[in-house]
């Protein structure tokens, strides 16, 4: 995969960006291949002009609506201004789920098994509905809502996922997820609030500072500084527990998924990812300050130049392209193999699907998702 | 032909079923059969294309209309013979490289030209629109600049603006009676309005549709009351030439062009990022440079010293020219980031445009009003209120 990798991320620089589509397009057809179920391969339809016309309706829609509240916020009082931006950060939010479910829908109706397409059916405004209301109630309920809020989503998505004439079906429930992740939300909680309250308590005894911390202060300093990566673990345990119980709730036809991920599982990953990320950041100084030595020393490169600023923006963009590489090698791979490495299907054997009648879905999902910056990822 | 048969796993796209199938390779096609002899698929070899697999088999797809079937083979000497006997194997995997490298080459030359309509197009097309605007647009810009600055800026105690108090009115008149020909001279279509900031900071900018912040920094740091003037009819030159519209504009265009057109991605936000600065600071520099030119014919109006702006402007930047042997400083790429042109460029230009200056003219302001304004913000120094 490091090839694909490094020459889709070098041609995206180079192009500013238009090849991404291609690049997309080639990683996704890599893991889908690399995907086998029952010994045959998933396939990969999709092609990089698709998305690429995606990106351009979906612009052709979106900049006349950008131009009209950039015209409207202007044209109204300060106040009108401020409640347009916020109306509009929601309309985005609100537009991005659209966008995902319809994204979701192209990749779907891109993907063969055994000759046979996956699609969706269902509405992208109706699951953005649903996505908006849960939000709302996860925010207010300091998100103890949200198991059941992925319990609903994912159900939504699932009965309207088809292979062929066989729908898909979700049976986990938002109690089974709430039961096993309510100890990580518990410890996360303790986690903020203690730091929080030995600060509060340092400014309440403290008033006039800011300066002096106190003793307390600088515990609930210390104890914020070493909650940050602790915090970070946890949602990587979360990460591969919701999967867990996310895959065991998946069924398509006569056949169900099993799946047996450990809970450090993902985990793991990461930590190899920062090793990665850490090794590589040495390995790029150690680079950059024998090369700009041999440019002619840091004189010569503080006193401005040609060659100071190519220098420069070479090893910017190198050290770019580098964490985009690492990220997609060391983090998107290993979760995606690990995911799928960790489900058996039972049932397959019963499992006979016809061709579905519905005509694949367009890009105009992706398109809308990745001009917002809400990418589907790979 | 040697091995035109052996077996193969097909999929017929009509349902998922799986069949172990024996495929034999004729002249003009290829044949698909079941293990009781019934045929499957006849596939004409020059529709036959290949699959993306990274399985090591051969996976075949028909390039017709269709069911999306697919055979797939093992590697060995009948995929070899497929393999030279369909002639558009590749003619997908081909196509596609062909349009990669368009994509990557008609990429490319939109950035360029994308980039040349950044550098070039935009400054000319905001030149053309900001003149255009009513005045009222400028000031509603203006409104909301002004509106952010005061909440950003650092300043001293006792107020943003100087010379509401009493101790301090007699400044502010002095500023007033230095203004008041300028203004008069300038003759803009909305009135003047000079606020002075209480900041040390040497500064001075005008806002889009004519507010001008002069900080005390700045007053503390002039000699004559000339100096101060010909700051003023710099700014003025701003507000007249509605520069703070013309970079709005601008400035909007170009984080439309960059961030939006273009997208964002793993290092997209830098090369925007370079590219407004360029763009910017060369427009920047223009409209410096024809403030400036502005300030010299409206000091002359108004019967000031055109030639003092310079002197303050090389004074605040330490570049003093010490018996007029200027210290040449060579010219560094790094010229076309900064926003303001060469300091010393800029006072030989200011200096050649007043010509000489007959010597009887008198100061804008007696040595009386002077001081007075010099203490439009107290006695002492202002300091920031950054503890």
């Amino acid at each position: 995969m490091r090839p694909l990798v490094l020459k889709g991320l070098l041609l995206t620089l180079l192009t500013l960006g238009v090849y991404r589509f291609w690049y997309q397009t080639d990683v996704r057809r890599f893991l889908w291949s690399r995907t086998a179920i029952e010994g045959d391969g998933l396939e990969y339809t999709g092609r990089g002009l698709e998305l690429f016309l995606g990106f351009l309706i979906a612009l052709a829609v979106l900049i006349p609506a950008y131009v009209i509240i950039a015209l409207l916020s202007f044209a109204g009082g300060p106040i009108l201004q401020v409640a347009a931006q916020f109306a509009f950060s929601l309309a985005i939010v609100f537009l991005a789920q659209y966008a995902l479910y319809r994204a979701r829908r192209y990749r779907l109706s891109r993907t063969l098994w055994r000759g046979v397409r996956l699609g969706q059916t269902g509405s992208g405004w109706a699951y953005a509905g649903r996505c908006f209301g849960w939000g709302l109630l996860t925010v207010l309920t300091l998100g103890l809502a949200y198991p059941f809020m992925r319990a609903s989503l994912e159900r939504y998505k699932m009965n309207n996922t088809w292979y062929g004439d066989q729908q898909g079906r979700f049976t986990a429930t938002g109690g089974q997820l709430f039961r096993q992740g309510v100890p990580l939300w518990f410890l996360v909680a303790v986690l903020i609030a203690v730091p929080a309250a030995l600060l509060a308590s340092a400014a309440a005894n403290a008033p006039d500072a800011g300066r002096e911390l106190g003793r307390a202060g600088w515990l609930g300093m210390l104890f914020l500084f070493a909650a940050v990566p602790v915090i970070l673990a946890v949602m990587a345990i979360y990460q591969a527990l919701e999967f867990r119980w996310w895959a065991n709730g998946v069924h398509v036809g006569p056949a169900s998924a099993r799946c047996d991920l450990g809970l450090f599982a993902f985990l793991k990953t990461y930590l190899g990812y920062v090793l990665a990320l850490l090794l590589f950041s040495i390995a790029t100084a150690v680079v950059f300050a024998v090369v700009g030595a041999a440019l002619g020393g840091t004189a010569a490169l503080r006193e401005g130049g040609a060659p100071a600023l190519v220098f420069t923006a070479i090893a910017y963009l190198a050290t770019l392209l580098g964490y985009a590489a690492l990220g997609q090698l060391y983090v998107v791979r290993p979760l995606w193999k690990k995911s799928f490495e960790s489900v058996t299907l039972t049932g397959l054997g019963a499992l006979v699907a016809a061709q579905s009648t519905e005509p694949p879905a367009n890009a105009f999902g992706e398109g809308v998702a990745d001009a917002l910056d809400f990418g589907a990822g790979f | 032909m040697t091995t035109s048969s052996g077996t193969g796993v097909f999929f017929d796209g009509l349902t998922s079923r799986r069949q172990d199938v024996h495929v034999s390779l004729a002249e003009e096609d290829l044949a698909v059969l079941a293990p009781d002899g019934r045929m499957l698929a006849r596939w004409p070899l020059g529709q036959l294309r290949e699959a993306f697999t990274t399985s090591g088999r051969l996976r075949l797809t028909r390039d017709a209309e269709g069911p999306p079937a697919r055979l797939e083979l093992a590697d060995g000497p009948l995929a070899d013979a497929i393999r030279a006997a369909a002639p558009a194997l590749h003619a997908a995997r081909a196509s596609e490289r062909t349009a990669t490298r368009r994509v990557v080459l008609w990429s490319v030359a939109a950035v360029v030209s994308l980039t040349a309509l950044g550098l070039f197009g935009l400054p000319a097309l905001a030149d053309k629109v900001a003149p255009l605007l009513p005045w009222s647009v400028d000031r509603r810009m203006g409104e909301v600049v002004d509106a952010q600055l005061r909440y950003l800026l650092p300043t001293g105690q006792g107020g943003f603006a100087c010379g509401e108090t009493a101790t301090e009115a007699p400044g502010r008149a002095a500023l007033d009676r230095l203004a008041a020909p300028l203004e008069r001279a300038a003759g803009l279509p909305v009135p003047l309005k000079i606020t002075v900031v209480r900041s040390a900071i040497p500064n001075a900018l005008a806002l889009p549709g004519g507010p001008i912040y002069l900080f005390d920094g700045l007053i503390r740091e002039a000699r004559s009351p000339d100096e101060l003037a010909g700051v003023l009819a710099h700014e003025i030159g701003h507000v007249a030439h509605r520069d703070g519209a013309r970079r709005t504009l601008q400035a909007g265009g170009l984080s439309f062009l960059f961030g939006f057109v273009l997208g964002d991605f793993a290092g997209g936000g830098a090369a925007v990022f370079v590219a407004r600065m360029l763009s910017e600071a060369s427009y920047s520099r223009q409209a410096e440079s024809a403030a400036d030119g502005y300030a010299v014919a409206l000091m002359r109006r108004a019967g000031g010293d055109p030639a003092a702006f310079g002197a303050l402007l090389a004074r605040l930047t330490g570049e003093q020219d010490d018996d007029g042997a200027e210290a040449e400083r060579k010219r560094s790429p790094l010229d076309y980031v900064a926003s303001h042109p060469d300091t010393l460029e800029r006072k030989r230009v200011i200096e050649a445009a007043a010509g000489p200056r007959s010597g009887d003219a008198a100061p804008l302001l007696t040595p009386a009003e002077f001081a007075a304004l010099k203490a439009v913000c107290g006695a002492n120094p202002s300091k920031d209120d950054d503890a």
